[in-house]
């Protein structure tokens, strides 16, 4: 009984070893580059420094960090409703975009 | 040849619908203020109405009649059409009619755009009105389209692609309906695009002609750009013209060179920050007057060409009035584009010592020579210039321009430009873009201006900019809204103000009135939105946090206003 629990124990180890080794390849993007990308796209909204009021554009140093994925989708294919953003999903790739939230996870201070 | 023209008619498919508008109700549109059936209240663009029923001594007794939503949320900047008694408005994805006395929906057209458009667009999710003939409505999309819908039902007649947002383009504009075409201009001076003006079959959509306002290569102009600079070299013509029926003459304005920094095109760049007065059946430039050549400041001079006779120096002249945004007002004879008068109206501009009035070019300041070594400086006035796209009115009356006008400066850096698909090319630094406002100042200033010596006889000013149109009457009454939500009327004499009324939203539209049943009544759009909102608080925030607190309090959600005396 308790070896089998050990083994079980075993199994959720590597699984969540496999998952943060993913998730923090997945964010691997870069900062410098993202700040770069960011002030060919998104200045003109968000501002220099990611500084507005939020009454044009969401205040992204508010972006809740934990939440990468709502962050791909909103830059991938634009937010409807009160905070409207146009869809990038076509000019930016996949890797820019990881760049990109590699950047705002510095709240613009970099 | 009554008979040529019916078989014509029918052949066109044209609707007959009784009492639909002609182009003779067109051109009489300022005489008959029973109606309002073009942009500016007549092809002058004069925004006055002789209505007096409403007057200086009783607009204290103005009450709204009826509140219409547009359930939406975008900026609204367009002006009503009236036609009997109904109202067209558009917003940046519908159009909507509405019965002026009960203020209820008749129909509503939703249009649907890509969810990239916005990208392009880069000052304000707007619309700004339709233009009409013989029962069908004419509007623009912002992803560039023209399309007509029935005044009847609401549906769609015809559209007409007239640019691509894939290379920068949008349109915000209201349509301008002339005897030979119904016309259109475009937005994207920001996005490396070249500016042209279309003209299209009112019955059928078919592209008549295009004008590009950047000659191309072998046309006469094409000099003045170095390279391939005219490919990317904006001029944008996102603003309605006004049009002379007796001289067949058509004045549209065109906006900025791109990129803003103008050393990276050094020339006088035909024809960017001009008056084009053009024939409506060919789009053929008759003359020109350019307001700043080479400009690198955005100062757009696509606003509304004011047309009015009037006596200079003795002689009664057919002029044009236009309110430049480098600072300075024009009075130009329309016939030949003589410069009569150019003088500054806002109280501070450095970016020039004045006009010449021999050559008509602009005198480059010592702060401008050094910006054009690649110095940073503060000019006044900045990007959004001495008045931005919001129309000025002109009263026969009083001889006065009303306008709201601006005294914003802006930091200034050229940088390298970089052309990148869909945004902004501009060249400047825009961390250095910085928005000021003098030390005990205000942002704006509703002014009675003399057209002649640009001296104001009188002023109100607003710490949040105005960023609406303004409407002059034979009651000696100016009217105008404010971002923060107030509908005001002023003694068209003395700026006194006489009323107001707050409404949900910030005003940046554009007043109307007009009569049903013999009732005067005054419409207008209540809705924030636009480039003060988009940009002062990004840009300018850390020097006018209080101003920015009272723009972002208010509130977005687009209606109309409709009022009437107290009876």
């Amino acid at each position: 009984m308790r070896a089998r629990w050990i083994r079980l124990t075993g199994i959720g180890a590597t699984m969540l070893a496999t998952t943060v080794f993913s998730l923090s390849a997945q964010a691997a993007g870069s900062a410098e580059t993202g700040k770069e990308l960011y002030n060919t796209y998104c200045v003109i909204c968000h501002g220099p420094n990611m500084v507005n009021s939020g009454a044009r554009a969401f205040d992204l140093r508010k972006f809740p960090l934990g939440d990468r994925a709502r962050f791909i989708k909103s830059v991938k294919d634009g937010k409807k409703g009160r905070n409207e953003m146009p869809a990038w999903g076509d000019v930016l790739s996949a890797e820019e975009i990881d760049h990109l939230w590699a950047y705002t996870k510095t709240r613009g201070k970099m | 040849m009554l008979k040529r023209v019916l078989c014509a008619a029918v052949i066109a498919g044209m609707p007959v619908i009784a009492g639909a508008q002609t182009i003779e109700d067109l051109k009489n549109d300022a005489a008959t203020p029973d109606d309002v059936l073009t942009l500016g209240m007549g092809w002058d663009q004069t925004r006055y109405s002789p209505l007096e029923q409403i007057n200086a001594k009783n607009v204290g007794r103005l009450v709204p009649v009826w509140n219409y939503s547009l359930g939406d949320n975008r900026g609204q900047e367009a002006q009503p059409i009236v036609h009997n008694g109904v109202m067209y408005v558009t917003t940046h994805d519908a159009t909507h009619a509405i019965d002026v006395k009960t203020g209820k929906n008749l129909w509503v057209n939703k249009i649907e755009y890509p969810p990239e458009t916005p990208r392009i667009v880069c000052c304000g999710i707007v619309n700004r009105g339709a233009a009409v003939l013989e029962g069908r409505l004419f509007r623009v999309t912002l992803d560039g389209n023209v399309i007509a819908i029935s005044m009847e039902t609401g549906e769609e007649l015809w559209r007409s692609a007239a640019a691509s947002i894939d290379d920068g383009y949008s349109m915000t504009l209201a349509p301008l309906v002339t005897p030979a075409a119904v016309i259109t201009g475009v937005s994207g001076g920001e996005y490396g695009t070249r500016g042209f003006i279309d003209g299209w079959d009112p019955a059928t959509g078919r592209h008549l002609w295009r004008k590009y306002v950047i000659p191309g290569p072998g046309e006469e102009g094409n000099e003045t750009w170095p390279g391939d600079t005219w490919k990317h070299g904006g001029a944008p013509t996102w603003i309605t013209g006004s049009y002379d029926p007796e001289l067949n003459l058509v004045y549209w304005g065109t906006g900025n060179g791109g990129p803003w920094n103008a050393e990276f095109r050094k020339g006088d760049n035909l024809y960017i920050t001009s008056t084009l007065a053009m024939r409506p059946e060919t789009g053929e430039i008759v003359w020109h007057y350019q307001y700043s050549p080479n400009d690198p400041y955005d100062y757009d001079e696509v606003g509304e060409n004011i047309l009015t006779d009037m006596m200079i120096d003795g002689q009664n002249r057919k002029v044009m009035i236009h309110v430049g945004r480098n600072g300075f007002i024009y009075v130009l004879d329309r016939t030949n584009g003589e410069l009569l008068r150019a003088n500054q109206y806002v109280k501070h501009l450095n970016w020039a010592d004045g006009i010449d009035m021999k050559t008509g070019r602009p005198i480059d300041s010592e702060i401008t020579k050094k910006m054009r070594a690649g110095e940073e400086i503060v000019v006044w006035p900045g990007a959004f210039g001495g008045k931005n796209w919001f129309p000025a009115s002109y009263s026969p009356k009083t001889g006065l321009v009303y306008s709201n006008t601006l005294e914003i400066g802006m930091g200034y850096k050229p940088v390298e430009p970089k052309l990148v698909k869909a945004t902004f090319y501009v060249g400047i630094d825009l961390s250095k873009a910085l928005f000021y406002v003098k030390e005990g100042e205000k942002h704006s200033y509703l002014r009675g201006i003399d057209p002649l010596t640009g001296k104001a006889k009188w002023e109100v000013g607003f710490d949040v900019a105005n960023w609406s149109g303004t409407m002059a009457t034979g009651g000696d009454l100016v009217f105008t809204g404010a971002q923060t939500g107030e509908f005001m009327a002023f003694d068209a004499n003395t700026g006194d103000k006489l009323w107001q009324f707050q409404t949900g939203s910030g005003i940046i539209g554009q007043p109307v009135t007009y009569t049903i049943d013999g009732v005067q009544y005054i419409t207008v759009a209540s809705g924030i939105g636009g480039a003060y909102r988009n940009y002062f608080p990004l840009l300018g925030g850390v020097n006018a946090p209080e101003v920015v607190e009272k723009l972002t309090k208010v509130q977005p959600g687009g209606s109309f206003w409709t009022f009437a005396l107290l009876k």
